[in-house]
């Protein structure tokens, strides 16, 4: 988040200033990087088509520093989205064509998963087992440290049920750190015999 | 896909009232504060890479000198020399980050991309209102000033508008020309806008209103996230200028593009 300075950073950015929009492409690239991952798509492809849009809308924005993040996040869902498309339509034109594995999402072995403060990509992965509503939840909630009301829209359901999803998704990943046919409650008592 | 959904007679929390305990993140058990660092670790390397395709269009959206340019002078960005995300690093830090401006300038290669590193960590100005004094009309209480230098306009006080806050106030606005807009940009708390045209039932007016006030408190994580850059990623040598796309603006020979930050007392570019 940059802040306070927000509402300044932006003005600058909406005047031609191009570190202001340094700044804000900084401060937004690497959530919306995980935030694409945990979805599946090329990350990197769909970042860049989301920078574009943004380019293209900035002018125009107007809002807190929580309403652009929305902004950039719903942007970059909808450019996942067309990307998605884009991909299923080649696919049907092309025989030969081959799905290949999307960015980040190599399986990660439960029995072996240790969260280090420094692996970022193993948690993306983690999250990326949930279902999609819960991962996509967890990771707008999380990685994009956006409120309820704005994640609710963006993932086009209630405020209760992202609560719900995100009460799930946070369940989910508890027991898939605690390793498989472990409970929580058992691996507290291993801990703690 | 709907991206827009509200329930009718959806509840909007009392301004001032914290979001609900569940709502936090940090209220799951400390076997996920490690997943929740890890998810919110600082920027590594390979995610400020890749900068160069935003920025060409940004300036193509943002000629310099053209209708939506500044109308003041900038700072080009040297994009060419030093590579797209040494760039982006020292835009952000000529806003203020100096301690992060002198680490890039300590940890780069010596030679002339160096060289405007460190005239940029001592120009970079505090975010604190340039006169020192005065309420700083960068941070929250730019609403404040702006309501009272529409209401001195309107009064023709030519004296209140010459005070220590309107003259904080036309410094974050880049000149006294550019109150007018710089004030257009910044929201009253509470007051909603639509804020892009064509967004089919999307009603902003509603996340202006409940926007800062309570969800703020409700935010979900404990760390600062993707935070400020405090840690620039580790330096590698400067790319070699490509020969599309990236070039900087000015075709100047010489490094000495971000030495030309303006002093402390003139307007805060960035």
């Amino acid at each position: 988040m940059i802040g306070a300075e927000f509402p300044a950073v932006l003005h600058r950015a909406q005047h031609g200033d191009e570190h202001a929009f340094a700044q804000l492409w900084r401060d937004l690239n690497p959530p919306l990087l995980r935030y694409l991952t945990v979805a599946g798509d090329p990350a990197e492809d769909v970042a860049a088509d989301t920078w574009a849009s943004v380019v293209k809308g900035l002018a125009r924005f107007t809002g807190d520093e929580t309403a652009w993040r929305a902004w950039v996040f719903t942007t970059a869902r909808r450019r996942a989205v067309d990307a998605g498309r884009r991909r299923r339509r080649e696919a049907e034109h092309e025989r030969d064509w081959q799905p290949w594995p999307a960015f980040g999402a190599e399986p990660v072995d439960p029995a072996v998963v240790v969260i280090d403060r420094r692996d970022t990509a193993a948690a993306l992965a983690l999250v990326g087992r949930l279902s999609p509503l819960q991962a996509e939840v967890v990771a707008l909630r999380v990685v994009a440290g956006l409120p309820v009301e704005e994640v609710a829209r963006i993932v086009g359901r209630t405020p209760g049920a992202v609560r719900v999803a995100q009460h799930r998704g946070l369940h989910r990943l508890r027991e898939l750190l605690a390793g498989p046919g472990v409970t929580p409650d058992a691996a507290a008592t291993l801990r703690h015999p | 896909m709907r991206s827009v959904f509200r329930l009718p007679g959806s509840t909007r929390r009392p301004t001032g009232q914290a979001a609900p305990p569940e709502d936090a993140v940090e209220a799951a058990d400390p076997g996920l504060a490690d997943l929740v660092a890890a998810l919110t670790a600082e920027p590594a390397a390979h995610e400020l890479d890749g900068f160069e395709q935003p920025w060409s269009a940004y300036t193509a959206q943002f000629p310099p000198g053209g209708p939506t340019g500044s109308t003041r002078r900038r700072t080009p960005m040297p994009i060419g020399r030093l590579g797209a995300r040494a760039a982006a690093a020292v835009g952000g830090a000529a806003l203020g980050l100096a301690a992060t401006a002198a680490a890039v300038a300590l940890s780069m290669p010596s030679g002339p991309a160096s060289a405007p590193l460190a005239p940029a960590a001592t120009a970079a100005t505090p975010s604190a209102s340039p006169s020192g004094r005065g309420p700083d009309a960068t941070g929250p209480a730019a609403h404040g000033l702006c309501t009272a230098w529409s209401r001195h306009r309107a009064n023709g006080s030519t004296e209140a508008l010459d005070s220590p806050p309107m003259r904080n106030l036309a410094a974050a606005a880049g000149g006294a020309a550019g109150i007018e807009a710089y004030c257009a940009g910044i929201e009253h708390p509470g007051k909603g806008r639509p804020d892009q045209p064509g967004q089919q039932g999307r009603d902003k007016g509603d996340k202006a209103r409940d926007k800062d006030k309570d969800d703020e408190k409700g935010k979900p994580t404990t760390t600062p996230g993707t935070s400020k850059p405090k840690a620039t990623p580790p330096a590698k040598p400067p790319k070699t200028p490509k020969p599309t796309a990236s070039a900087s603006p000015t075709p100047s020979t010489s490094p000495s593009p971000t030495t030309s930050s303006p002093t402390p007392s003139a307007s805060p570019t960035g």
